[in-house]
């Protein structure tokens, strides 16, 4: 066990190395740096190009950059001068983390629900109900569906602070909202399959012949049978969190992580772009590593085997 | 004798997209107290799904379209889900074919054990552990107390099928139903759960249905024998009579299947054919297009049940008193040769 | 129960022949599985209207190449911001008027000119637009998929059959791929390339051919050992003639449900992009631009929203629900 999550840290290494690497030579290709404005004198330019060391060759740039990522250091932003790309990132982490770990437990929770209900309900007006519900999740784009929860909720009824992160739980509700919905359809969809799987199977017969009622077989077996692999689509669910985070946080103008990294592009600011996006790898990787290594204690099958290894 | 169970005239249609499946065609069989029943019959022959109407558990779209099942006189048909679900586990348990799949794979064998248990009587979850430990040292898992937390994945598939069993009997059930619980089994693991059955049949005193497509696993468990095809009970008696003294070409047919050690046979026999479509169940006898002693009325008209002794009935048009007597195929020459050294006053009939 | 006294004619007795074809015979007609399927897919009747839906949906994208209510990028400033107008039927949101003054008369634009779904910020005519920009974006989709259906089928076969040393590697590197999330390698891709068509469809097909290239290599592993690939192989037939002569007919019906899956997710990505301002330039229109016009007048014009919107969403709907369905269809066992 210890020695396949070393492992498996090694490779996470391995693989930021080669992501910061690749975004590196990326941005190195890139056609212009934010200080190619004609307005500014060739000698400023010269003075800022000195600064941010881009007058080194490109190998010396890239082992500073790789040390400095080593030690966490991202290099300074260009669009806030003297921000260093920790500090910008750090500072703004906090709100991502909150809507992405709310809208995780609220879309998995009534995905976990909406799913079962349907599971049980098999080809009923109920199970119908809930897969259009799914699907119209999966089918309608986050940031659509942000601005119509802006617009509507927000705006017209007037039930939720409009933007901004002032009104401290209040002003996350419509983004979690938002965020969840992604979450939700595909947890709603996977449960379902799953259920409907347990259901049919020679164990969930046997409780049924041993004399459960139809709520006790679903309360102690076929729940926690079709919850466990659920686990395996908290990295995707991460994925879709982290995207949907970019126009979400822009939309109800939230000083997240996301919001920042959208501003980032449009501004052309490059430390911040290959700060953020070593930092979505790094974050991506460690949910999947901690995923699997909880899949294997929840699993009994896993984890006995694991341990006779 | 006591009977226990009494299934009159039961017949069940399968709804599907084709339409209509006549899975059960009018089965009548009954049960009595301590005795051990073997179904036999080929994969959709009806005989699980006769047994899952005895337990309640049929499939959403099977309807009941005739008759009653009677338990101790009682019609389990009209019972609500709520008694249903009071008699499962209870009255009546049912044994698994594939131990493999039949257990939870993320709870404690423990808990699943003690779960009927604690499903049907008023006791504490220690003293069901209790309960559970002894009943798992009854079916021959050893150092049962130390494996209550241990998860099935843990045993291999002659424990848990030992497990499984437990589970059926740990409320001394009135009627144990067996469903082919040896087929996914090694053959010398088979004969140790057989021989297990019977054991515990006489410790705790239970009627059992053993269903299953293998005449051979039958002769050494079972008192009576019905043979089912296409939804249908086709001949039934004791099970020498069966063995020795087949009156239906299909069970001649099932028998000449059965690799025995007498048999001299180079090539293992099979039925031709395949078992009719359910969907439109053929006029006449359901076995006549795989028959080869198939005569022009069997087209035409279902054979009634012939009676060949008190406790022997057979639906064929061979024991027709007009019927020209057949060649019958050497092996079931061979079995009436033994019936008649065995019973020489009836042979002389 | 027992009934020896029936009578019966002599005739009854006779041997009733059957021929041994007619004991083989199976009553039903058989069905291939392709036949099979596809009786499935006609039960599904959301997967069937989605079908129709998609063909109509394209059928319009095509037809307004050549008519189009309005030229989809004039731009006229004495027009800008009407709300929708259906000739003169006074019907709520579609009568010309906003907080119930006409808009139509304010501006004086004259008797017979009206726009059915309002006219956006430079005066230009929605429904247009959204003519345009839905062809644009299923073009995109549509033509990123195909790469991205090549790459994926052409990398899963590879890994799969090759197997050993070449798989372990291509599995690694699409681990590295998949370890950043797709939307943002894309973005790196675009701020690289010019933003455009070409290069958002090579950034789309660049990174969502991951899911593809995994589903086709874990089957490819599977039917390797399936006999009649061994029968193949024993006759001496050349690896990759058995690939293309065997392998993909088997895989077709994967590719098939995949590809389905991936349309919707390019058209999403498409959008994604545009909205956030990365994707096509100015004046294209493209279902991402509308909605990033769209929302930025979301207050006092949502019509401009609304309507993309809706189009938007269903068209990821028909996909979608014809893609469930093709896959219940196809692949009735799995459902992952």
């Amino acid at each position: 066990m210890v020695k396949y999550v070393l492992k498996r840290i090694g490779f996470l290494i391995l693989t930021l190395f080669l992501v910061a690497s690749i975004t590196f030579f990326l941005m190195k290709l890139l056609p212009g740096t934010p200080f190619n404005n004609p307005k500014i004198p060739a000698d400023q330019i010269a003075q800022l190009k000195a600064q941010y060391g881009l007058d080194k060759p490109v190998w010396q740039q890239y082992l500073v950059y790789i040390l400095g990522v080593a030690h966490g250091d991202f290099g300074t932003s260009y669009q806030f001068t003297g921000q260093t790309v920790s500090y910008l990132i750090s500072s703004r982490v906090g709100p991502s983390l909150q809507l992405g770990a709310q809208a995780m437990v609220v879309g998995t929770l009534l995905g976990i629900l909406l799913g079962a209900v349907a599971a049980i309900r098999k080809n009923t007006w109920v199970d119908s109900v809930a897969t259009i519900f799914a699907i119209i999740g999966r089918s309608i784009p986050n940031f659509v569906f942000a601005a119509l929860l802006q617009y509507f909720v927000a705006y017209k009824w007037g039930l939720a602070p409009v933007a901004l992160w002032e009104d401290g739980f209040s002003s996350s509700v419509l983004p979690t909202l938002a965020l969840a919905m992604a979450p939700l359809a595909n947890t709603a969809r996977f449960m379902r399959t799953e259920m409907v799987d347990v259901l049919s199977s020679d164990y969930i017969e046997l409780a049924r012949s041993k004399g459960d009622s139809k709520w006790q077989v679903v309360a102690r077996h076929a729940l926690r049978n079709s919850m466990i692999p659920i686990v395996t689509i908290i990295g995707p669910m991460a994925v879709d969190l982290m995207v949907g985070s970019m126009v979400v946080e822009n939309i109800f103008a939230i000083p997240g992580i996301g919001e920042q990294f959208v501003k980032s592009i449009t501004t052309n600011d490059y430390p911040v772009i290959m700060g953020l996006t070593v930092m979505y790898c790094f974050m991506l990787t460690v949910v999947i590593l901690i995923v699997d290594i909880l899949y294997g204690f929840i699993d009994p099958r896993i984890r006995l085997s694991g341990e006779a290894n | 004798m006591d009977r226990i169970l009494d299934v009159k005239d039961l017949a069940i249609d399968f709804a599907t997209f084709a339409g209509p499946v006549h899975a059960i065609r009018h089965v009548n069989f009954h049960l009595d107290k301590g005795e051990t029943l073997a179904i036999v019959g080929e994969s959709g022959s009806g005989k699980s799904v006769t047994m899952r109407t005895v337990m309640g558990l049929l499939a959403n779209n099977a309807s009941i379209t005739s008759g009653e099942v009677l338990l101790e006189g009682d019609d389990i048909l009209k019972k609500s889900e709520k008694e249903m679900s009071a008699m499962r586990g209870n009255d009546v348990a049912m044994i698994f074919q594939d131990p493999m799949t039949s257990l939870d794979p993320t709870m404690t064998i423990g808990k699943q054990v003690a779960e009927p248990l604690l499903l049907h009587n008023d006791i504490s979850k220690k003293a069901a552990l209790k309960e559970a430990v002894r009943t798992l040292e009854l079916v021959g898992i050893n150092d049962a107390e130390s494996r209550l937390n241990d998860y099935p994945h843990q045993f291999s598939g002659g424990q848990r099928q030992r497990i499984v069993i437990a589970i059926a009997i740990i409320n001394h059930p009135k009627i144990l139903i067996a469903d082919e619980p040896t087929t996914a089994l090694d053959v010398t693991i088979q004969a140790q759960i057989i021989h297990l059955l019977k054991d515990l049949q006489t410790k705790i005193d239970t009627a059992i249905i053993f269903i299953t497509h293998d005449l051979g696993v039958v002769a050494g468990i079972a008192d009576r024998v019905e043979v089912m095809y296409a939804g249908k009970i086709i001949e039934y008696g004791d099970v020498d009579e069966v063995f020795y003294n087949p009156q239906h070409p299909y069970t001649w047919g099932l028998l000449e299947a059965m690799p025995t050690l007498e048999t001299k046979r180079s090539r293992l026999f099979a039925i031709p054919g395949t078992p009719p479509d359910l969907l439109d169940p053929p006029k006449g006898d359901a076995f006549a297009p795989r028959n080869p002693f198939a005569m022009q009325i069997d087209t035409e008209q279902e054979p009634p049940f012939f009676q060949v002794s008190p406790t022997h009935f057979a639906a064929t048009w061979l024991l027709h008193p007009d019927a020209p007597k057949v060649d019958v195929p050497d092996e079931i020459k061979r079995r009436w040769g033994i019936w008649a050294a065995k019973h020489p006053a009836k042979e002389a009939d | 129960m027992a009934d020896s006294k029936i009578k019966l004619s002599p005739d009854a007795f006779k041997p009733a022949h059957v021929s041994a074809d007619e004991k083989e015979k199976i009553a039903t007609p058989a069905l291939t599985f392709t036949q099979d399927a596809i009786r499935r897919l006609k039960q599904n009747k959301a997967a069937i209207i989605s079908f129709w839906i998609l063909v109509f949906i394209f059928a319009v994208s095509i037809i307004t190449l050549f008519v189009s209510p309005h030229n989809p990028n004039t731009q006229n400033l004495n027009y800008t911001y009407l709300p929708p107008k259906w000739g003169n039927l006074n019907i709520p949101f579609f009568n010309g008027k906003q907080g119930g003054v006409d808009m139509y008369a304010q501006n004086n634009v004259p008797k017979g000119v009206y726009f059915l779904l309002g006219t956006d910020y430079l005066g230009r005519d929605l429904l247009s637009r959204i003519f345009v920009g839905t062809r644009i974006s299923l073009e995109i989709a549509v033509i990123a998929t195909f790469f991205d259906l090549v790459i994926g089928v052409g990398y899963g076969i590879i890994s799969g059959w090759k197997g050993g040393t070449t798989d372990t590697i291509m599995q690694r590197v699409i681990e590295i791929i998949s370890s950043v999330p797709n939307l943002v390698v894309v973005i790196l891709m675009l701020l690289v390339f010019k933003p455009g068509m070409t290069s958002i469809i090579v950034a789309i097909a660049i990174t969502s051919w991951i899911t593809m290239a995994r589903l086709i290599r874990a089957q490819t592993l599977q039917l390797k050992d399936q006999e009649f690939i061994l029968a193949a192989r024993t006759l001496g037939e050349s690896s990759w003639k058995i690939a293309i002569k065997h392998l993909v007919p088997n895989l077709s019906s994967t590719i098939i449900i995949q590809t389905m899956f991936t349309i919707p997710t390019a058209i999403f990505f498409e959008a994604f992009l545009s909205y956030i301002g990365i994707g096509l330039p100015a004046p294209t229109a493209s279902l991402g631009t509308l909605l990033n016009d769209g929302q930025k007048a979301l207050q006092t014009q949502p019509y401009l929203l609304v309507y993309p919107a809706i189009v938007i969403v269903v068209l990821m709907l028909a996909f979608n629900l014809l893609a469930d369905g093709l896959r219940d269809a196809f692949d009735p066992k799995s459902s992952h």
